[in-house]
């Protein structure tokens, strides 16, 4: 029980759960998209064109704020 | 005609390669005057005629509507004829094939394979009655509402720029692609079409959407906006919802005909006589 | 074929791990905000917390879960990965089943031990 109390194992555990809050969030935002569900209806092209990318965008803005926020609520018992 | 005064020049450098001298391709650099309002297209056509006259390259409406003068552009998959010069910005303007294809020579690629994977998706109507087709008694019955989930993907010029900016086809010889993956959307959005089950022998498989990860490239630089990369995504909700049997089964539209014993109504002229 | 059903378990398998990792996180490290979890004092990994989580059958029940679809999501992630990288078809064989058999075991070894925690943890 050693190894899990040193402190190179505790920030090896704090990057797997920024990791899984990373990867969780993120993996909402793609489920959605890749269903495509936030990328916008099929419409006529009128330019400047408005693609798929740059209707998820603020999607992916947000799992990124979101990410970094339960990154550091979590961050916060590592540092006990 | 307006008087096209040359206000500065600006340097062509162009990926040149002659199979049949060159072992490798090469850059050269080429000055052409630079009059207002030129495109990328009319500096290749000058460079021909004055400096270079071995140029090769594919071209043909000089409008965008074509598909055929897709190039590398100052980093970007662009339409040479729709390209302005002075939209790049830069007194240099680099031109090179397409990337993601082999070359052919100078400024043309082999788009061989992307047909050959277009040909695969089966990108037609499919139909049963396949005596109404050959001679048809009506028209296909369709919605405006229906119209539209297929109309923006039909928009598509087949110029391989979005071929050439997707990054898991740069790296994937077993991806279909973008353009054959969204015109078989094109296809099976389309209410007229029976083949949604024909097609999917190639697209639930290794050739499938599967390897698409939304980079988005495709949309951005595709020159008419046909947004393959939406319909990749829609695509995969149909062939995701068909595996777990929660789609609505399609039927292919129905003829609108004409019902009968219609009577003209009253104070409607008649048709006049032909004239030819 | 194949990959569109596995594409589809794939993402299913996320959305599983999404609530099922999601509550494994928050017992082990969002216990400073969510102590329901955690009964006696101190930190989740010590021996009363462990004592009481591997007691319930609900935690035996998620765990079991939470492994055999962490396993097939992330070996479906781990085989297309090394698949986008073009090897040959004997390598593709080679690796399908190589994945099939490791996540097979994996999963019998960490059932195993789960029921292992559950009989010891009931007796004591």
């Amino acid at each position: 029980m050693g190894v899990v109390k040193g402190p190179l194992f505790s920030v090896g555990e704090f990057l797997v759960f920024a990791a899984f809050a990373f990867h969780a969030v993120n993996g909402i935002r793609l489920a959605l998209v890749e269903l495509g569900f936030a990328i916008g209806q099929p419409i006529e092209p009128v330019y400047p064109y408005r693609t798929s990318v740059d209707e998820q965008r603020p999607l992916a803005i947000g799992v990124m704020i979101l990410a970094a926020i339960l990154a550091i609520v979590g961050g916060i018992g590592f540092l006990k | 005609m307006a008087d096209h005064t040359v206000t500065s020049e600006v340097v062509f450098r162009i990926r040149r390669f002659d199979p049949t001298t060159d072992a490798d391709p090469h850059w050269e650099d080429y000055r052409v005057p630079w009059p207002p309002g030129m495109t990328v297209l009319e500096g290749l056509k000058q460079i021909k005629e004055s400096l270079s006259p071995t140029l090769a390259w594919r071209s043909s409406c000089r409008m965008g509507v074509c598909g055929s003068c897709g190039m590398f552009i100052n980093g970007r998959p662009r339409l040479a004829c729709n390209t302005q010069v002075s939209e790049l910005e830069s007194s240099l303007i680099t031109v090179a094939p397409l990337p993601n294809f082999n070359i052919i020579r100078d400024l043309v690629p082999d788009l061989i394979p992307m047909f050959k994977a277009h040909a695969e998706t089966q990108p037609y109507i499919i139909r049963d009655d396949t005596n109404e087709q050959q001679q048809p008694t009506g028209e296909y019955w369709q919605s405006a509402h229906q119209l539209e989930q297929y109309l923006q993907f039909s928009y598509c010029i087949k110029c391989g720029c979005c071929m050439a900016a997707c990054p898991t086809y740069a790296t994937d010889p077993v991806y279909a692609g973008p353009m054959p993956l969204a015109q078989a959307h094109r296809y099976n959005s389309d209410s007229r079409d029976g083949g949604f089950a024909a097609r999917q022998q190639v697209l639930s498989g290794e050739r499938g959407p599967w390897r698409c990860h939304f980079a988005g490239e495709c949309s951005r630089v595709c020159p008419k906006g046909v947004d393959p990369a939406r319909a990749i995504q829609l695509m995969k909700r149909q062939l995701v919802f068909d595996y777990l049997k929660l789609g609505k089964q399609k039927c292919p539209a129905s003829i609108a005909k004409v019902p009968d014993g219609l009577k003209r109504r009253e104070g409607i002229p008649e048709t006049p006589p032909r004239t030819i | 074929m194949r990959d569109q059903r596995l594409w589809t378990w794939h993402i299913g398998a996320g959305a599983v791990i999404l609530v099922l990792l999601g509550l494994h996180m928050t017992v082990m490290h969002l216990d400073a905000i969510v102590r329901i979890f955690n009964p006696a004092p101190g930190e989740p990994v010590d021996w009363a917390n462990v004592v009481a989580r591997s007691k319930s059958v609900f935690f035996l029940v998620t765990y079991v879960l939470l492994l055999g679809t962490a396993l097939f999501h992330g070996f479906y992630g781990l085989r297309n990965i090394l698949f986008e990288l073009n090897p040959g078809a004997p390598a593709k064989k080679a690796m399908n089943g190589l994945f099939l058999v490791a996540g097979l075991v994996l999963f019998a070894i960490g059932t195993w031990a789960a029921w292992a925690g559950f009989t010891v943890a009931r007796s004591a």
